[in-house]
């Protein structure tokens, strides 16, 4: 079989067409996405800073008000 | 675009190898393109270089659609002189090139950073959301109606002219006044006085673009009376069409 007619394994089947195409689609956002749940330069870390969470932010500046 | 066009232009797809290869590349490239819209933001610098890599990758999976589109063509050109159905799907392959080429430009860092929160994003939307999805939407609206209605063609094609051409008119109105107006946008807020003072005030940009945001609500105006137009032409033809002959049963062969 060419390379060309397995393709109809996909054209044919549309469950498979969707596992190929999560497959592929998966790639850039693992790549891009992942690094920035463990690389330390993603959240900067600066002295007498406290990071807040969204929310936590968003909820300390009513209570401010 | 790769049912439509062959079937209105009764030739087959220019290559079907390219359709395939269309598909798989841009659905794998376009994920990585997104961190372009996140430029000078707090995502890491590897992530907007990436999507700007990948956005300029893109030109050539779209381009080559593109091209397998309007190469479908060949032997049929003629056919846009007459059927202006036809021409619909041709000019939003047109548009789908043209925004596509737009895109990856502004993808870049230094064209972005002049073109990021200004009316520029907006027309290049635009002139995807009218002109290629709008366009190819109707030319298969065209299509279609006839064919589950049974009937022999439309009400009318010299209404399908009209609506092309209006809503053509329209697109072009509304994209080039969101170019200038983004431009403009953009160079008011990054222009700094000798003293370094910000030059203007954000409202003087904001009425900096009364005029422009005139000619775009026309040319959306425009767009929607052409396709109240449509939606007239496809009534009156489910509506007074003729009935399409039956085909004649064909006899077995003895």
């Amino acid at each position: 079989m060419s390379f060309w007619a397995r393709h109809q394994i996909f054209e044919k089947n549309s469950i498979i067409l969707i596992g190929g195409i999560l497959a592929v689609i998966a790639n850039g956002g693992l790549v891009e996405i992942t690094p920035l749940f463990y690389l330390k330069s993603t959240i900067e870390v600066i002295d007498g800073m406290r990071p807040l969470y969204a929310a936590r932010a968003y909820g300390s500046q009513h209570l401010r008000a | 675009m790769y049912y439509f066009i062959p079937k209105r232009a009764e030739r087959p797809i220019y290559s079907y190898r390219l359709s395939i290869i269309h598909f798989w590349a841009l659905i794998f490239l376009y994920i990585w393109a997104d961190p372009h819209h996140l430029h000078y933001t707090a995502l890491p610098d590897c992530a907007q270089t990436l999507g700007m890599t990948f956005s300029i990758m893109l030109w050539m999976p779209s381009w080559g659609g593109m091209i397998n589109g309007l190469m479908t063509l060949s032997g049929a050109w003629d056919k846009l002189r007459t059927d202006p159905v036809l021409r619909m799907l041709v000019v939003s392959v047109a548009f789908y090139s043209m925004s596509t080429f737009e895109g990856p430009i502004m993808s870049a860092k230094v064209v972005n950073s002049l073109s990021h929160y200004t009316d520029w994003t907006i027309g290049h939307v635009h002139s995807g959301a009218l002109g290629w999805v709008g366009f190819v939407s109707f030319g298969a609206l065209y299509c279609l109606v006839p064919w589950i209605w049974n009937r022999k063609g439309l009400y009318s094609l010299k209404l399908v002219n009209w609506h092309f051409w209006i809503a053509t008119l329209g697109i072009v109105l509304y994209i080039s006044a969101m170019w200038v107006s983004g431009i403009l946008q953009g160079l008011m807020w990054r222009s700094y006085t000798s003293l370094g003072f910000l030059e203007y005030s954000f409202i003087e940009s904001v009425e900096a673009m009364h005029p422009f945001y005139i000619i775009r609500a026309a040319g959306g105006a425009l767009f929607l009376v052409g396709s109240l137009i449509m939606a007239y032409n496809l009534w009156m033809t489910v509506r007074v069409g003729e009935a399409e002959a039956p085909v004649a049963a064909l006899q077995p062969a003895e």
